[in-house]
Protein backbone atom coordinates (compact mmCIF):
# COMPACT_ATOMS: atom_id res chain seq x y z
CA UNK A 1 0.00 0.00 0.00
CA UNK A 2 2.97 2.25 0.68
CA UNK A 3 4.24 1.88 -2.40
CA UNK A 4 0.70 2.87 -4.18
CA UNK A 5 -0.14 5.97 -1.84
CA UNK A 6 3.92 7.12 -2.78
CA UNK A 7 3.37 7.42 -6.13
CA UNK A 8 -0.25 8.67 -6.02
CA UNK A 9 0.86 11.16 -3.74
CA UNK A 10 3.97 12.12 -5.82
CA UNK A 11 2.19 12.39 -9.21
CA UNK A 12 -1.05 13.73 -7.67
CA UNK A 13 -1.35 15.04 -3.98
CA UNK A 14 -0.78 18.72 -5.17
CA UNK A 15 -3.66 19.01 -7.78
CA UNK A 16 -5.68 16.94 -6.24
CA UNK A 17 -5.30 18.99 -2.80
CA UNK A 18 -5.67 22.56 -4.64
CA UNK A 19 -8.58 20.82 -6.54
CA UNK A 20 -10.86 19.99 -3.04
CA UNK A 21 -9.63 23.55 -1.43
CA UNK A 22 -10.82 25.75 -4.49
CA UNK A 23 -14.03 23.70 -4.12
CA UNK A 24 -14.63 24.06 -0.09
CA UNK A 25 -12.63 27.29 0.50
CA UNK A 26 -11.12 26.01 3.81
CA UNK A 27 -7.51 24.42 4.11
CA UNK A 28 -8.48 22.43 7.36
CA UNK A 29 -11.96 20.83 5.29
CA UNK A 30 -9.60 19.99 2.22
CA UNK A 31 -6.62 18.28 4.34
CA UNK A 32 -9.43 15.84 5.41
CA UNK A 33 -11.14 15.75 2.02
CA UNK A 34 -7.96 14.84 0.67
CA UNK A 35 -7.22 11.89 2.98
CA UNK A 36 -11.16 10.78 2.43
CA UNK A 37 -9.57 10.51 -1.50
CA UNK A 38 -6.99 8.69 -0.55
CA UNK A 39 -8.72 5.92 1.90
CA UNK A 40 -11.36 5.85 -1.08
CA UNK A 41 -9.15 5.31 -3.67
CA UNK A 42 -6.11 2.58 -2.31
CA UNK A 43 -9.95 0.98 -1.00
CA UNK A 44 -11.00 0.45 -4.57
CA UNK A 45 -7.83 0.30 -6.08
CA UNK A 46 -7.43 -3.09 -6.70
CA UNK A 47 -10.74 -2.95 -8.78
CA UNK A 48 -9.76 -0.05 -10.64
CA UNK A 49 -10.62 -1.08 -14.17
CA UNK A 50 -8.71 1.44 -16.19
CA UNK A 51 -11.99 2.47 -18.25
CA UNK A 52 -10.97 6.05 -17.78
CA UNK A 53 -7.34 7.14 -16.87
CA UNK A 54 -5.93 7.09 -13.47
CA UNK A 55 -6.17 10.97 -13.38
CA UNK A 56 -9.60 11.61 -14.24
CA UNK A 57 -10.68 8.76 -11.84
CA UNK A 58 -8.70 10.50 -9.04
CA UNK A 59 -10.33 13.67 -9.95
CA UNK A 60 -13.62 11.82 -9.80
CA UNK A 61 -13.46 10.43 -6.57
CA UNK A 62 -12.37 13.91 -4.96
CA UNK A 63 -15.15 15.88 -6.89
CA UNK A 64 -17.47 13.29 -5.30
CA UNK A 65 -16.04 13.94 -2.15
CA UNK A 66 -16.20 17.58 -2.09
CA UNK A 67 -19.27 17.32 -3.13
CA UNK A 68 -20.99 15.32 -0.60
CA UNK A 69 -18.86 17.46 1.75
CA UNK A 70 -21.18 20.40 0.47
CA UNK A 71 -24.22 18.87 1.16
CA UNK A 72 -23.33 17.45 4.48
CA UNK A 73 -22.52 21.11 5.22
CA UNK A 74 -26.24 22.19 3.68
CA UNK A 75 -27.75 19.67 6.09
CA UNK A 76 -25.92 20.65 9.24
CA UNK A 77 -26.42 24.21 8.86
CA UNK A 78 -30.23 23.99 9.10
CA UNK A 79 -30.09 27.98 10.13
CA UNK A 80 -30.04 28.51 6.06
CA UNK A 81 -32.56 26.63 5.87
CA UNK A 82 -34.75 29.27 3.99
CA UNK A 83 -31.77 29.25 1.20
CA UNK A 84 -31.01 26.27 -1.54
CA UNK A 85 -28.07 24.57 -1.21
CA UNK A 86 -25.73 26.98 -3.34
CA UNK A 87 -26.97 29.82 -1.27
CA UNK A 88 -26.40 28.52 2.05
CA UNK A 89 -22.93 27.68 0.81
CA UNK A 90 -21.96 30.94 -0.15
CA UNK A 91 -22.50 32.28 3.63
CA UNK A 92 -21.02 29.32 5.24
CA UNK A 93 -17.81 30.25 2.76
CA UNK A 94 -17.72 33.72 3.54
CA UNK A 95 -17.41 32.83 6.98
CA UNK A 96 -13.59 31.30 6.20
CA UNK A 97 -10.56 33.80 6.14
CA UNK A 98 -9.14 33.75 2.36
CA UNK A 99 -6.09 31.80 2.44
CA UNK A 100 -2.85 33.61 3.46
CA UNK A 101 -1.18 32.90 -0.44
CA UNK A 102 -3.94 35.18 -1.85
CA UNK A 103 -4.00 37.90 1.01
CA UNK A 104 -0.75 39.38 -0.59
CA UNK A 105 -2.39 38.81 -4.08
CA UNK A 106 -4.21 42.52 -5.77
CA UNK A 107 -7.71 43.05 -4.84
CA UNK A 108 -8.44 41.81 -8.03
CA UNK A 109 -7.29 38.30 -7.01
CA UNK A 110 -9.22 38.61 -3.98
CA UNK A 111 -12.14 39.76 -5.97
CA UNK A 112 -12.08 36.72 -8.18
CA UNK A 113 -11.79 34.04 -5.80
CA UNK A 114 -15.20 35.70 -4.34
CA UNK A 115 -16.74 35.98 -7.00
CA UNK A 116 -16.01 32.23 -8.04
CA UNK A 117 -18.36 31.33 -5.29
CA UNK A 118 -21.42 32.80 -6.48
CA UNK A 119 -21.26 30.31 -9.80
CA UNK A 120 -22.85 27.37 -10.23
CA UNK A 121 -21.09 24.27 -8.56
CA UNK A 122 -21.62 22.51 -12.14
CA UNK A 123 -19.15 26.07 -13.10
CA UNK A 124 -17.25 26.05 -10.37
CA UNK A 125 -16.21 22.79 -10.55
CA UNK A 126 -15.29 23.93 -14.58
CA UNK A 127 -13.67 26.82 -13.97
CA UNK A 128 -11.30 24.91 -11.30
CA UNK A 129 -10.76 21.95 -13.45
CA UNK A 130 -9.95 23.52 -16.48
CA UNK A 131 -8.02 27.01 -15.17
CA UNK A 132 -6.91 26.06 -11.99
CA UNK A 133 -5.78 22.47 -12.59
CA UNK A 134 -5.01 23.06 -16.10
CA UNK A 135 -7.28 20.46 -17.53
CA UNK A 136 -7.91 19.79 -21.01
CA UNK A 137 -12.07 19.83 -22.12
CA UNK A 138 -11.79 16.17 -22.84
CA UNK A 139 -10.24 15.42 -18.99
CA UNK A 140 -13.01 17.89 -17.32
CA UNK A 141 -15.81 15.97 -19.35
CA UNK A 142 -14.62 12.68 -17.81
CA UNK A 143 -14.06 13.92 -14.35
CA UNK A 144 -17.62 14.86 -14.34
CA UNK A 145 -18.81 12.55 -16.57
CA UNK A 146 -20.67 15.09 -19.07
CA UNK A 147 -20.08 15.56 -22.74
CA UNK A 148 -16.80 17.71 -24.22
CA UNK A 149 -19.67 20.10 -25.28
CA UNK A 150 -21.52 20.62 -21.94
CA UNK A 151 -18.25 21.49 -20.49
CA UNK A 152 -17.53 23.98 -23.08
CA UNK A 153 -20.96 25.49 -22.71
CA UNK A 154 -20.57 25.80 -18.80
CA UNK A 155 -17.19 27.24 -19.18
CA UNK A 156 -18.50 29.83 -21.33
CA UNK A 157 -21.57 30.53 -18.91
CA UNK A 158 -19.19 30.70 -16.03
CA UNK A 159 -17.06 33.24 -17.22
CA UNK A 160 -19.68 35.64 -18.25
CA UNK A 161 -21.28 35.26 -14.88
CA UNK A 162 -17.61 35.82 -13.55
CA UNK A 163 -17.72 38.98 -16.04
CA UNK A 164 -21.14 40.38 -14.93
CA UNK A 165 -20.40 40.00 -11.14
CA UNK A 166 -16.86 41.32 -11.19
CA UNK A 167 -17.68 44.59 -13.57
CA UNK A 168 -20.12 45.36 -10.31
CA UNK A 169 -16.48 45.28 -7.87
CA UNK A 170 -15.23 48.79 -7.91
CA UNK A 171 -11.52 49.95 -7.48
CA UNK A 172 -10.16 47.62 -10.29
CA UNK A 173 -8.24 50.34 -12.35
CA UNK A 174 -5.12 51.18 -10.59
CA UNK A 175 -3.81 47.62 -10.55
CA UNK A 176 -5.23 46.90 -13.67
CA UNK A 177 -3.26 49.54 -15.10
CA UNK A 178 -0.13 48.22 -12.90
CA UNK A 179 -0.42 44.50 -14.16
CA UNK A 180 -2.23 41.79 -13.02
CA UNK A 181 0.08 40.71 -9.76
CA UNK B 1 -11.25 58.60 -16.09
CA UNK B 2 -13.31 55.27 -17.70
CA UNK B 3 -13.51 52.54 -15.33
CA UNK B 4 -11.57 49.21 -16.27
CA UNK B 5 -14.04 46.64 -17.22
CA UNK B 6 -13.26 43.02 -16.91
CA UNK B 7 -13.21 40.99 -20.12
CA UNK B 8 -12.87 37.32 -20.37
CA UNK B 9 -9.52 36.86 -21.65
CA UNK B 10 -8.43 38.79 -18.53
CA UNK B 11 -10.66 36.61 -16.62
CA UNK B 12 -9.30 33.45 -17.75
CA UNK B 13 -5.71 34.81 -17.07
CA UNK B 14 -6.54 35.79 -13.28
CA UNK B 15 -7.88 32.16 -13.10
CA UNK B 16 -4.65 30.58 -14.05
CA UNK B 17 -2.91 33.06 -12.03
CA UNK B 18 -4.90 31.99 -8.44
CA UNK B 19 -1.88 31.09 -6.31
CA UNK B 20 -1.45 27.47 -5.23
CA UNK B 21 -2.94 26.26 -2.14
CA UNK B 22 -0.59 23.92 -0.74
CA UNK B 23 -1.26 20.74 1.77
CA UNK B 24 1.19 22.08 4.88
CA UNK B 25 1.27 18.42 5.55
CA UNK B 26 4.09 16.13 5.25
CA UNK B 27 3.66 12.82 3.08
CA UNK B 28 4.28 10.83 5.97
CA UNK B 29 1.74 12.56 8.26
CA UNK B 30 -0.60 11.78 5.83
CA UNK B 31 0.09 8.43 5.38
CA UNK B 32 0.27 7.74 8.72
CA UNK B 33 -3.94 8.79 8.66
CA UNK B 34 -4.76 6.98 5.37
CA UNK B 35 -3.41 4.17 6.31
CA UNK B 36 -4.98 4.05 10.10
CA UNK B 37 -8.30 3.83 8.08
CA UNK B 38 -7.45 1.26 5.53
CA UNK B 39 -4.77 -0.27 7.46
CA UNK B 40 -7.55 -3.51 8.27
CA UNK B 41 -8.18 -4.19 4.89
CA UNK B 42 -4.78 -4.82 4.40
CA UNK B 43 -3.69 -6.77 7.10
CA UNK B 44 -7.24 -8.87 6.66
CA UNK B 45 -6.53 -12.52 7.31
CA UNK B 46 -2.78 -12.14 7.61
CA UNK B 47 -1.95 -11.17 11.09
CA UNK B 48 -5.24 -13.28 12.87
CA UNK B 49 -4.07 -17.05 14.29
CA UNK B 50 -5.60 -19.42 11.87
CA UNK B 51 -7.90 -20.46 14.77
CA UNK B 52 -9.11 -17.10 15.34
CA UNK B 53 -11.94 -16.60 12.69
CA UNK B 54 -14.22 -19.83 13.88
CA UNK B 55 -13.68 -18.94 17.71
CA UNK B 56 -14.56 -15.69 16.68
CA UNK B 57 -17.61 -16.57 14.65
CA UNK B 58 -18.21 -19.02 17.41
CA UNK B 59 -18.25 -16.15 20.21
CA UNK B 60 -20.37 -14.27 17.90
CA UNK B 61 -23.23 -16.86 17.46
CA UNK B 62 -22.86 -17.32 21.57
CA UNK B 63 -23.49 -13.54 22.27
CA UNK B 64 -26.32 -12.96 19.20
CA UNK B 65 -28.47 -16.31 20.81
CA UNK B 66 -27.93 -15.32 24.18
CA UNK B 67 -28.91 -11.78 23.73
CA UNK B 68 -31.38 -11.47 20.47
CA UNK B 69 -32.68 -14.77 20.20
CA UNK B 70 -35.46 -14.11 22.65
CA UNK B 71 -37.02 -10.82 20.98
CA UNK B 72 -36.50 -12.35 17.65
CA UNK B 73 -38.98 -15.17 18.50
CA UNK B 74 -40.79 -12.19 20.23
CA UNK B 75 -40.66 -9.86 17.08
CA UNK B 76 -41.32 -12.03 14.07
CA UNK B 77 -37.33 -11.97 13.30
CA UNK B 78 -37.09 -8.25 13.50
CA UNK B 79 -34.55 -6.51 15.63
CA UNK B 80 -34.36 -2.80 15.97
CA UNK B 81 -31.74 -0.29 16.76
CA UNK B 82 -33.80 1.18 19.59
CA UNK B 83 -33.81 -2.23 21.04
CA UNK B 84 -30.16 -2.54 20.60
CA UNK B 85 -29.55 0.28 21.99
CA UNK B 86 -31.97 -0.83 25.09
CA UNK B 87 -30.22 -3.73 25.27
CA UNK B 88 -26.52 -2.04 25.14
CA UNK B 89 -28.06 0.34 28.26
CA UNK B 90 -28.88 -2.56 30.12
CA UNK B 91 -25.88 -4.15 29.67
CA UNK B 92 -23.69 -1.38 31.09
CA UNK B 93 -26.13 -1.12 33.94
CA UNK B 94 -25.31 -4.45 34.84
CA UNK B 95 -25.74 -8.32 34.23
CA UNK B 96 -28.71 -8.64 36.45
CA UNK B 97 -30.58 -5.95 34.39
CA UNK B 98 -30.03 -7.71 30.95
CA UNK B 99 -30.81 -11.34 32.40
CA UNK B 100 -34.35 -9.63 32.97
CA UNK B 101 -35.55 -8.05 30.00
CA UNK B 102 -39.07 -8.88 30.02
CA UNK B 103 -41.82 -8.01 27.19
CA UNK B 104 -42.64 -4.81 28.38
CA UNK B 105 -39.46 -3.83 26.89
CA UNK B 106 -41.12 -4.30 23.14
CA UNK B 107 -44.73 -3.73 23.88
CA UNK B 108 -46.52 -0.79 24.69
CA UNK B 109 -48.27 1.10 27.78
CA UNK B 110 -51.54 1.75 26.40
CA UNK B 111 -54.11 -0.33 24.09
CA UNK B 112 -50.92 -2.41 22.58
CA UNK B 113 -50.04 -3.57 25.78
CA UNK B 114 -49.30 -6.68 25.08
CA UNK B 115 -48.29 -6.43 21.24
CA UNK B 116 -44.51 -6.44 20.75
CA UNK B 117 -43.43 -4.12 18.20
CA UNK B 118 -40.82 -3.82 15.96
CA UNK B 119 -39.57 -0.55 16.55
CA UNK B 120 -37.54 1.47 13.67
CA UNK B 121 -35.91 4.13 15.42
CA UNK B 122 -34.29 7.76 14.09
CA UNK B 123 -30.26 7.35 13.94
CA UNK B 124 -28.14 9.75 15.88
CA UNK B 125 -25.49 10.59 13.43
CA UNK B 126 -22.71 10.04 16.62
CA UNK B 127 -23.98 6.44 16.03
CA UNK B 128 -21.98 6.19 12.79
CA UNK B 129 -18.74 7.58 14.17
CA UNK B 130 -16.14 5.86 15.97
CA UNK B 131 -17.18 1.71 15.24
CA UNK B 132 -14.36 1.56 13.20
CA UNK B 133 -16.02 1.22 9.67
CA UNK B 134 -17.58 4.66 8.47
CA UNK B 135 -21.09 4.20 8.06
CA UNK B 136 -23.64 6.42 6.23
CA UNK B 137 -27.55 6.70 6.01
CA UNK B 138 -30.15 6.88 3.43
CA UNK B 139 -33.80 7.47 3.61
CA UNK B 140 -36.22 6.01 1.14
CA UNK B 141 -39.98 6.69 0.54
CA UNK B 142 -42.28 4.03 0.45
CA UNK B 143 -46.64 3.97 0.71
CA UNK B 144 -48.09 2.48 3.40
CA UNK B 145 -50.56 -0.58 2.39
CA UNK B 146 -53.22 1.81 1.66
CA UNK B 147 -51.51 4.82 0.08
CA UNK B 148 -52.69 7.53 2.25
CA UNK B 149 -49.12 7.80 3.24
CA UNK B 150 -45.51 8.07 2.53
CA UNK B 151 -43.47 5.81 5.25
CA UNK B 152 -39.63 7.23 5.03
CA UNK B 153 -37.57 4.38 5.39
CA UNK B 154 -33.81 4.92 6.87
CA UNK B 155 -30.90 1.96 5.83
CA UNK B 156 -27.65 1.94 7.51
CA UNK B 157 -25.24 2.18 4.90
CA UNK B 158 -21.22 2.13 3.57
CA UNK B 159 -20.24 5.73 2.22
CA UNK B 160 -21.00 6.31 -1.11
CA UNK B 161 -23.21 9.05 -3.25
CA UNK B 162 -26.29 9.49 -2.07
CA UNK B 163 -28.37 8.50 -5.12
CA UNK B 164 -26.59 5.46 -5.78
CA UNK B 165 -27.32 4.88 -2.12
CA UNK B 166 -30.89 5.21 -3.02
CA UNK B 167 -30.88 3.20 -6.04
CA UNK B 168 -29.20 0.21 -4.06
CA UNK B 169 -31.90 0.06 -1.24
CA UNK B 170 -34.83 0.70 -3.87
CA UNK B 171 -34.07 -2.62 -4.88
CA UNK B 172 -32.93 -4.23 -2.39
CA UNK B 173 -35.45 -3.58 0.29
CA UNK B 174 -38.90 -5.35 0.43
CA UNK B 175 -41.30 -3.31 1.34
CA UNK B 176 -43.71 -5.80 1.73
CA UNK B 177 -41.26 -7.67 4.94
CA UNK B 178 -42.39 -4.08 6.88
CA UNK B 179 -45.91 -4.22 6.34
CA UNK B 180 -45.75 -1.30 3.39
CA UNK B 181 -46.65 -1.18 -0.16
CA UNK B 182 -44.09 -0.17 -3.04
CA UNK B 183 -42.07 2.58 -3.84
CA UNK B 184 -42.61 4.60 -7.38
CA UNK B 185 -39.31 5.06 -7.39
CA UNK B 186 -38.85 1.24 -7.93
CA UNK B 187 -39.98 1.66 -11.18
CA UNK B 188 -38.11 4.29 -12.30
CA UNK B 189 -34.37 5.47 -13.84
CA UNK B 190 -32.88 7.47 -11.14
CA UNK B 191 -30.18 9.80 -11.90
CA UNK B 192 -28.70 13.17 -10.32
CA UNK B 193 -26.56 16.18 -11.80
CA UNK B 194 -25.84 18.77 -8.92
CA UNK B 195 -28.78 19.56 -6.58
CA UNK B 196 -31.15 18.13 -9.77
CA UNK B 197 -32.55 14.41 -9.68
CA UNK B 198 -33.79 13.13 -13.43
CA UNK B 199 -36.37 10.66 -12.64
CA UNK B 200 -37.31 8.63 -16.23
CA UNK B 201 -40.60 6.70 -15.43
CA UNK B 202 -42.04 4.13 -18.73
CA UNK B 203 -44.93 5.77 -19.49
CA UNK B 204 -48.49 5.23 -17.70
CA UNK B 205 -46.06 3.56 -14.76
CA UNK B 206 -47.43 6.79 -12.01
CA UNK B 207 -51.25 5.31 -10.71
CA UNK B 208 -53.60 7.94 -9.82
CA UNK B 209 -53.79 7.18 -5.72
CA UNK B 210 -49.84 7.55 -5.80
CA UNK B 211 -49.70 10.76 -7.32
CA UNK B 212 -50.83 13.03 -4.38
CA UNK B 213 -48.21 11.43 -2.40
CA UNK B 214 -45.32 11.90 -5.10
CA UNK B 215 -44.25 15.53 -3.46
CA UNK B 216 -43.65 14.02 0.09
CA UNK B 217 -42.63 10.90 -1.20
CA UNK B 218 -39.77 12.56 -3.09
CA UNK B 219 -38.57 15.19 -0.72
CA UNK B 220 -38.62 12.61 1.98
CA UNK B 221 -36.22 10.12 -0.10
CA UNK B 222 -33.93 13.35 -1.76
CA UNK B 223 -34.54 16.63 0.28
CA UNK B 224 -34.79 14.75 3.89
CA UNK B 225 -32.21 17.26 5.85
CA UNK B 226 -33.75 20.41 5.57
CA UNK B 227 -31.85 21.38 2.15
CA UNK B 228 -34.53 22.07 -1.33
CA UNK B 229 -34.12 19.80 -4.05
CA UNK B 230 -35.47 19.65 -7.47
CA UNK B 231 -36.64 16.41 -9.82
CA UNK B 232 -37.15 16.79 -12.96
CA UNK B 233 -39.35 14.12 -14.89
CA UNK B 234 -38.60 12.38 -18.30
CA UNK B 235 -40.70 9.87 -19.89
CA UNK B 236 -38.59 7.17 -21.30
CA UNK B 237 -36.16 9.54 -22.05
CA UNK B 238 -38.05 12.21 -22.84
CA UNK B 239 -38.57 15.91 -21.11
CA UNK B 240 -41.57 15.66 -18.92
CA UNK B 241 -44.03 13.20 -17.49
CA UNK B 242 -48.35 13.08 -18.00
CA UNK B 243 -49.33 12.43 -14.70
CA UNK B 244 -52.82 10.85 -14.23
CA UNK B 245 -54.78 13.65 -12.35
CA UNK B 246 -51.97 16.93 -13.01
CA UNK B 247 -50.89 16.36 -16.39
CA UNK B 248 -47.82 17.36 -17.85
CA UNK B 249 -45.05 17.62 -15.67
CA UNK B 250 -41.16 18.61 -16.03
CA UNK B 251 -40.35 19.47 -12.76
CA UNK B 252 -40.87 19.65 -8.66
CA UNK B 253 -38.78 21.79 -6.58
CA UNK B 254 -38.80 19.76 -3.36
CA UNK B 255 -38.47 20.82 0.70
CA UNK B 256 -39.37 19.37 3.97
CA UNK B 257 -41.64 21.75 5.69
CA UNK B 258 -41.36 21.06 9.83
CA UNK B 259 -44.08 19.07 10.54
CA UNK B 260 -45.25 17.03 14.21
CA UNK B 261 -44.67 13.17 14.48
CA UNK B 262 -47.19 10.61 14.91
CA UNK B 263 -46.79 7.17 15.06
CA UNK B 264 -47.66 4.70 12.02
CA UNK B 265 -48.22 0.88 12.93
CA UNK B 266 -48.17 -1.40 9.71
CA UNK B 267 -50.23 -4.23 9.20
CA UNK B 268 -47.03 -6.46 10.33
CA UNK B 269 -45.83 -5.43 13.70
CA UNK B 270 -43.51 -2.75 12.43
CA UNK B 271 -43.46 0.42 13.92
CA UNK B 272 -42.92 3.68 12.00
CA UNK B 273 -42.73 7.71 13.17
CA UNK B 274 -44.38 9.50 10.56
CA UNK B 275 -44.77 13.33 10.23
CA UNK B 276 -47.96 14.80 8.91
CA UNK B 277 -46.11 16.36 5.77
CA UNK B 278 -46.40 12.37 4.61
CA UNK B 279 -49.76 12.86 4.06
CA UNK B 280 -49.78 15.17 1.57
CA UNK B 281 -50.14 18.17 3.64
CA UNK B 282 -49.06 21.47 1.82
CA UNK B 283 -46.86 23.87 4.07
CA UNK B 284 -49.38 26.07 4.70
CA UNK B 285 -51.53 23.55 6.77
CA UNK B 286 -49.02 22.24 9.10
CA UNK B 287 -48.20 24.28 12.20
CA UNK B 288 -45.34 26.77 11.53
CA UNK B 289 -43.39 26.29 14.78
CA UNK B 290 -42.01 23.59 16.71
CA UNK B 291 -44.66 24.84 19.61
CA UNK B 292 -47.44 25.07 18.02
CA UNK B 293 -46.60 21.06 16.30
CA UNK B 294 -46.05 19.79 19.84
CA UNK B 295 -49.86 20.74 20.38
CA UNK B 296 -51.42 18.90 18.21
CA UNK B 297 -49.09 15.42 18.20
CA UNK B 298 -51.70 14.45 21.35
CA UNK B 299 -54.48 13.87 19.15
CA UNK B 300 -55.35 11.42 16.33
CA UNK B 301 -54.90 12.48 12.75
CA UNK B 302 -56.49 10.12 10.47
CA UNK B 303 -54.61 8.50 7.82
CA UNK B 304 -53.69 5.44 10.49
CA UNK B 305 -51.41 8.26 12.43
CA UNK B 306 -51.70 8.22 16.06
CA UNK B 307 -50.59 10.44 19.00
CA UNK B 308 -47.19 9.74 21.06
CA UNK B 309 -47.86 12.29 23.38
CA UNK B 310 -49.95 12.19 26.30
CA UNK B 311 -53.26 13.61 25.81
CA UNK B 312 -53.55 17.40 27.39
CA UNK B 313 -50.44 17.40 28.76
CA UNK B 314 -48.15 21.07 27.75
CA UNK B 315 -45.00 20.86 26.67
CA UNK B 316 -42.37 24.00 27.40
CA UNK B 317 -40.27 25.05 24.73
CA UNK B 318 -37.82 27.58 24.99
CA UNK B 319 -35.57 28.21 22.30
CA UNK B 320 -31.81 28.63 22.82
CA UNK B 321 -30.62 29.48 19.66
CA UNK B 322 -31.62 29.45 15.75
CA UNK B 323 -30.60 25.76 16.23
CA UNK B 324 -30.75 24.41 19.62
CA UNK B 325 -33.89 24.55 21.91
CA UNK B 326 -35.29 23.46 25.37
CA UNK B 327 -37.76 21.24 25.76
CA UNK B 328 -39.61 20.80 29.26
CA UNK B 329 -41.85 17.85 30.41
CA UNK B 330 -44.54 18.57 32.19
CA UNK B 331 -44.53 17.77 36.03
CA UNK B 332 -47.04 14.72 35.69
CA UNK B 333 -44.99 12.87 32.78
CA UNK B 334 -43.06 9.95 33.76
CA UNK B 335 -40.99 8.53 31.57
CA UNK B 336 -39.23 4.87 31.60
CA UNK B 337 -35.77 4.10 30.32
CA UNK B 338 -37.21 0.35 29.34
CA UNK B 339 -40.52 1.61 27.55
CA UNK B 340 -40.60 1.43 23.69
CA UNK B 341 -43.67 3.49 23.68
CA UNK B 342 -41.55 6.29 26.15
CA UNK B 343 -38.51 5.98 23.75
CA UNK B 344 -41.21 6.18 20.87
CA UNK B 345 -42.49 9.64 22.30
CA UNK B 346 -38.70 11.02 22.56
CA UNK B 347 -37.93 9.89 18.88
CA UNK B 348 -41.44 11.54 17.45
CA UNK B 349 -40.29 14.89 19.61
CA UNK B 350 -36.89 15.12 18.37
CA UNK B 351 -37.88 14.27 15.00
CA UNK B 352 -40.55 16.98 15.62
CA UNK B 353 -37.66 19.51 16.81
CA UNK B 354 -35.33 18.62 13.95
CA UNK B 355 -37.86 19.40 11.34
CA UNK B 356 -38.16 22.60 12.60
CA UNK B 357 -34.37 23.45 11.91
CA UNK B 358 -33.27 22.57 15.42
CA UNK B 359 -29.82 20.30 15.66
CA UNK B 360 -29.37 20.37 19.43
CA UNK B 361 -32.59 19.59 21.98
CA UNK B 362 -32.47 19.89 25.47
CA UNK B 363 -34.92 18.27 27.38
CA UNK B 364 -36.03 19.59 31.11
CA UNK B 365 -37.78 17.89 33.61
CA UNK B 366 -37.91 14.59 32.21
CA UNK B 367 -36.79 12.78 35.64
CA UNK B 368 -34.65 10.24 33.90
CA UNK B 369 -31.27 9.96 32.74
CA UNK B 370 -31.11 7.93 29.73
CA UNK B 371 -33.98 6.21 27.64
CA UNK B 372 -32.66 3.98 24.24
CA UNK B 373 -29.58 5.51 23.15
CA UNK B 374 -30.30 9.30 24.84
CA UNK B 375 -28.71 10.69 27.54
CA UNK B 376 -31.70 12.92 28.74
CA UNK B 377 -29.28 14.98 31.09
CA UNK B 378 -27.45 16.33 28.11
CA UNK B 379 -28.43 17.81 24.39
CA UNK B 380 -29.04 15.38 22.16
CA UNK B 381 -28.07 16.59 18.63
CA UNK B 382 -27.47 14.80 15.15
CA UNK B 383 -30.80 13.24 14.80
CA UNK B 384 -31.26 12.21 11.53
CA UNK B 385 -32.45 9.33 9.23
CA UNK B 386 -36.13 7.98 9.96
CA UNK B 387 -37.33 4.66 10.83
CA UNK B 388 -34.03 2.92 10.47
CA UNK B 389 -34.76 -0.62 8.90
CA UNK B 390 -31.78 -3.27 9.78
CA UNK B 391 -31.86 -5.99 7.02
CA UNK B 392 -31.90 -9.61 8.82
Amino acid sequence: MKETFDRLYDEYHHALYQFLFYMVRNRESAEDLVQEVYIRVLNAYESFEGKSSEKTWLYSIARHVAIDWLRKQSRRNKRFLIFDIKESESVLRDQDPLPEELVAKKESFKDLYKMLKRCSLDQQQVLVLRYIQSLSISETAQILSWTESKVKTTQHRAIKELRKWLDQQPGLEEELKDGTN
Amino acid sequence: MEPIKWNDEKIEQHLKSLPPIKDRRSKQELYLKVQAKVHYKDNKGKRLPTWSLPALATACALVIFGVFVPDLMKNGGKMEQSKIAIEADKGSKGMDAASTATDEEVSLKSENKAVPVAYHGPIQESSLDGVGVDQDWVTVGYLDEQAQLVIPVSFVTEPNHYLDKVNEHVKKFDPAKAGLSGSPLQRAKITEEEETVFIDWPAGSIYEAEESLLKPLMALTFANENQKYKVVFRTDGKEGYEFPRTGPLNYLDLEVPGAPHFRYDAPTTDAFIVSLFSAGLEDDELPGELKGALEVMDEEQGYGLKPLLPKDLEFGVREITDDSVEITFPDSIELSHDDTEDLMMIDAILLTAESYGYESIMFKNANLDSIGPYQLNEPIEGITGQNVYHYQ
